[in-house]
């Protein structure tokens, strides 16, 4: 036995590779040679930024064991980052040709709002896409982490929180647009939003964003980092023992899971052409929470599985049974977590040790990888 | 180095319990082993919580290695110095391999340093080593949560090892063992203070285990209602009067 061997998951890489060349390519040529409608490519780029959103929660969530109920205000801090951008790119050419967003003069504001002024530029709104959120989780981290609160309080801390974010936001006066939230965004960096061919770059960044994180994350939770957050998870005070800082890796993975919230948000505000306090709020923190359960927390797939199926569910349902999907998604949530307590990745591992003939298949998928060997050395 | 730890008038309180009170307790750096025995409630395990920065002391002073000031520091730095510990229920991390969780203790604990490649090939020689000392080289790629009790006690022991300690708190090491298992942790700790340099303090209840490693011509104290009863060789505290005392109604010290 070699020391510290162990498959190191050659499968793995190829279905990352064949994620990577349907969703980064083979979709958009189809959509670009007309096979693929421009509203389902649109789909795909909004389900691919939910993913994004779904990794960010399972590294701290399935791999270290914190439930954050906050990050959809993460994810609101970058959608509303580009978003702001968007709408002074937009203002100007507006029915009342002020050099303010429309929302504003409705309500009286004639003069753009100082915090707004740097959204001017597109790489400030970028960098504040990410750096905003990741700034915010580092210091809801700093002041609760190492104070050692954790578990049940932090869930419930953050739930406050995204609650309080949510009413400031929709009050006129934070100068965000209300409930209404900002919409009618014109085009971004000057490409028309409207344009198909402008959607189809920015399903492509999407998707190559996606891809990247994924490798990020995939290095990040196989480095001696991701047994240590895993540690985390299992048994924090042994860990300390150890002589390791907790809450310094503690703080630093939910910095980076809040980024790539945003990182979501940045890339949703202009696919969707809209972000309200609707999505920031408790509830949509809470969906994020199902679909990694969902698909498997603990796993990357399964986080990506899990925003995708979930999503694309959604889509389907609220299309054909508005009333009813609050109920199915919540019948779904207690379905996994009461027969699949590993979601759909645990289940399909599940389903290759009762189906030994499909063995091979679906080892070679990797996609089943159950916990432990999704933890090569 | 005059003293490896010493403690002087230690006093904790739980809500106005003394758990511990004028505790005075002297370790020399060449003594390889201590063993810490004492009735239930006698304050062995608070003794190590307070070492370990894990209750605040409200008087006394605790120094390492002459210098190191243990009261007020947090249980990683702690951990820095040298003072490392093994909690009386195994833990190791269950979901983890034997070797991973042997990477975890290993190496540079500091957070950079945990971005780089998981082990360095001098980590895997001693990683190896230890294991072979505690006879779980054949089960590195196990999951820890699959070991026996005893395996388990091992592993975490090794754990210890492999962080080069200066002074190994072991609070009951062998609780829950067998007969077979104890003898073998009696082997384990001889080859301890062969081949490593590290001091040991070892709380046990069990007394025919702590008679076969203070047979090797260790001291053993005594603890009882929170401060130190007796001291010396393990005949000289058995024949103390005191001690007899303490442990009446408790059964004999006997083994």
């Amino acid at each position: 036995m070699t020391l510290g061997g162990g498959p190191r998951g050659d499968a793995q890489r190829l279905w990352i590779a064949a994620f990577g060349i349907v969703f980064v390519v083979l979709l958009p040529v189809a959509n670009a040679l007309g096979l693929l409608s421009d509203y389902y490519l649109n789909l795909f780029g909004k389900y691919l930024c939910l993913a994004l959103l779904a990794v960010g929660m399972d590294l701290i969530w399935g791999y270290t064991g914190i439930l954050s109920l906050g990050q959809a205000i993460f994810f609101g801090a970058g959608a509303y980052s580009i978003g702001m951008n968007m709408m002074l790119e937009g203002s100007g050419k507006g029915v009342y040709g002020e050099p303010v967003p429309d929302f504003m003069i409705w309500n009286q504001v004639y003069q753009l709002p100082l915090f707004w002024k740097p959204y001017k530029y597109i790489a400030l709104a970028v960098a504040s896409s990410m750096l905003l959120p990741a700034a915010i989780a580092a210091v809801i981290g700093f002041l609760t982490f190492r104070r050692k609160l954790r578990g049940t309080y932090f869930a419930i801390l953050t739930q406050a929180i995204a609650f309080a974010v949510w009413l400031m936001v929709s009050r006129n006066e934070m100068k965000l647009g209300g409930t209404n939230g900002l919409t009618d965004f014109k085009s971004v960096l000057g490409f028309s939003l409207s344009s198909p061919a402008t959607q189809r770059a920015l399903y492509i960044i999407t998707a190559a964003t996606l891809l990247a994180a994924f490798l990020l994350s995939r290095w990040l939770v196989t480095s001696k980092t991701g047994l240590v957050l895993q540690a985390i998870r299992d048994n924090e005070r042994r860990l300390e023992f150890l002589g390791y800082n907790v809450a310094g890796y503690k703080i630093f993975v939910f910095a980076v899971s809040a980024a790539l919230a945003g990182l979501s948000g940045l890339l949703y505000a202009p696919q969707v052409g809209i972000i309200t306090p609707s999505q920031i709020g408790v509830l949509p923190s809470l969906e994020i929470v199902i679909w990694v359960a969902f698909g498997g927390r603990g796993t990357l797939w399964g986080a990506l599985l899990g925003a995708i199926s979930i999503n694309w569910m959604r889509s389907v349902l609220t299309g054909t049974y508005p009333r009813l999907w609050p109920i199915i998604l919540g019948a779904l949530f207690v379905g996994v977590i009461m027969f699949f307590p590993k979601g759909l990745v645990g289940f399909a591992a599940r389903l290759r040790s009762v189906v030994p003939g499909r063995r091979r298949l679906v080892e070679a998928g990797g996609v089943a990888a159950s916990k432990a060997e999704e933890r090569p050395l | 180095m005059d003293t490896l730890l010493y403690v002087e008038n230690l006093h904790v309180s739980f809500e106005g319990f003394l758990a511990l009170h004028n505790l005075n307790l002297i370790l020399e750096p060449q003594e390889r082993i201590r063993l810490l025995i004492g009735p239930n409630g006698a304050g062995k395990t608070t003794l190590f919580d307070a070492l370990t920065g894990q209750v605040e002391p409200v008087m006394g002073r605790v120094l390492f290695k002459d210098h190191v000031n243990l009261l007020g520091l947090s249980e990683h730095v702690i951990a820095h110095h040298g003072v490392i510990r093994k909690f009386q229920t195994p833990s190791v991390f269950p979901d983890h391999t034997v070797y991973e969780n042997m990477v975890l203790s290993s190496g540079s604990k500091h957070f950079l340093a945990s971005f780089a490649a998981r082990a360095a090939s001098h980590e895997q020689e001693q990683i190896a080593e230890v294991l072979e000392q505690v006879g779980l080289l054949d089960h590195a790629n196990e999951l820890a949560g699959t070991l026996s009790h005893g395996q388990k006690q091992w592993l975490e022991i090794a754990m210890l090892l492999v962080q080069s300690p200066t002074l190994l708190l072991l609070d009951e090491p062998v609780a829950g063992m067998t007969r077979a298992e104890k003898d073998r942790t009696v082997a384990l700790i001889d080859g301890i203070v062969k081949r490593s340099a590290c001091s040991i303090m070892l709380i046990e209840h069990d007394m025919q285990f702590v008679r076969q490693i203070a047979g090797r011509g260790h001291k053993v104290t005594v603890l009882h209602e929170g401060t130190v009863l007796s001291e010396g060789s393990i005949d000289h505290v058995q024949a103390d009067e005191r001690v007899i005392e303490a442990y009446l109604g408790r059964g004999k010290v006997s083994a």
